[in-house]
């Protein structure tokens, strides 16, 4: 009984004491502290949508501190389908569209199912003045023309898959989907992989320069596609007889990638 | 994965002069490999793509996920990409009833 009330009174110096001290330390906390901190309290327990205000308030006010994209990014990812999403890509757009930090945010732009989402990368591809984030822009454009593409094939080929989409997309964005054409996306998918090659093929990312990472897509588009001929395959068996995929032209082939791992 | 693969090919074998099931094997062994074709009663040809996940073929390929399957028709035309199991045998009659190359 007694050591209950002890608990209980301890706690509450324990809060007494801090509580206001972290109320008075927020506006002189370095922000990397700061951030660090609501990721702690995320760790704890404490819910994504309550944090969002806090983690978009240190990112507006600042915002020439690289924890200000990582706080954006996080609203992005964890709250992909709510309003916090869009108020983060409107600060993107703002304070970021000229630093090299935006580059490697594109991804996640390109991965929060909004129109507006397209819209700043379709933004800074046309008026970043940083050649890595026009880059990446590009490159994640394509991306998101691709997801789009397949989504769209998807609902053709199998229209009981229309619930699914829109669950895991929003209605709006769902919607926005259907109303689609694939060839369109298509076309522009392939001109957004054309223009990588041709104007960011030397720009670095962690999976490799644009120029690379185009070339394979482009690749896979015109060679990988359903309705393409197959290339070639050329090489030993596992007992080492050369053979080739053309001798067997003129009959149904199947070809099964194997192995153990 | 292997039975099914196992009973496509034994259904098909009487049409081996239309229909052919290729491997692209990516095993760091060959000997080992030799063992499991024997094991596993594995019948069907597989390139050796240079003992790795990694190897020419499964990198001109993009393949990154397996196992991975594409079927092509007669002219040589990727049809159908990972298409498994009742799938893949439905794919196979399909093009099989397709009109051969050349004929009207």
């Amino acid at each position: 009984m007694s050591s209950k009330i002890i608990c209980g009174l301890s706690l509450m110096l324990i809060l007494f004491y801090v509580v206001p001290a972290n109320a008075s330390q927020k506006e002189s906390t370095a922000p990397a502290a700061r951030y660090q901190k609501l990721l702690d309290e995320y760790e704890e327990g404490a819910k994504a949508p309550e944090l969002a205000a806090l983690f978009l308030e240190l990112a507006e006010q600042h915002p020439s501190d690289p924890v200000a994209i990582d706080s954006l990014v996080w609203v992005l990812t964890k709250l992909r389908l709510r309003p916090e999403a869009t108020r983060a890509l409107g600060l993107l757009e703002r304070d970021h569209l000229n630093d090299e930090q935006f580059g490697a945010a594109c991804r996640h732009v390109a991965r929060t199912p909004t129109v507006a989402a397209e819209k700043l990368l379709r933004t800074a591809l046309e008026k970043s003045r940083n050649e890595k984030v026009r880059g990446q822009a590009c490159r994640q454009l394509a991306y998101l023309l691709d997801q789009q593409a397949s989504v769209v094939d998807q609902l053709k080929k199998e229209p009981e898959s229309a619930d699914r989409v829109m669950q895991f997309y929003g209605a709006e964005y769902g919607k926005h989907l259907k109303s689609l054409d694939l060839e369109q996306l298509e076309k522009k998918r392939e001109q957004h992989y054309e223009l990588m090659l041709k104007s960011f093929a030397d720009v670095p990312t962690s999976d490799g320069k644009l120029g690379e990472i185009a070339e394979k897509a482009l690749f896979r588009i015109r060679h990988l596609s359903i309705g393409r001929v197959a290339p070639e395959i050329e090489g030993e068996d596992i007992f080492g007889k050369t053979f080739k995929l053309s001798e067997h032209r003129g009959k149904v082939v199947v070809l099964s990638f194997w192995g153990h791992w | 994965m292997y039975p099914h693969e196992r009973s496509l090919v034994k259904r098909l074998q009487d049409q081996e002069k239309r229909f052919v099931f290729l491997g692209i094997n990516s095993d760091e062994d060959r000997e080992e490999l030799k063992k499991t074709l024997a094991k596993e009663e594995i019948t069907w040809r597989s390139w050796w793509d240079q003992g790795s996940p990694d190897g020419p073929i499964q990198t001109k390929w993009d393949v990154t996920e397996r196992p991975a399957i594409y079927v092509l028709d007669a002219r040589g035309v990727i049809r159908f990409k990972d298409t498994k199991g009742d799938e893949l045998d439905k794919a196979v009659d399909a093009l099989l009833a397709e009109r051969p190359v050349g004929k009207p």
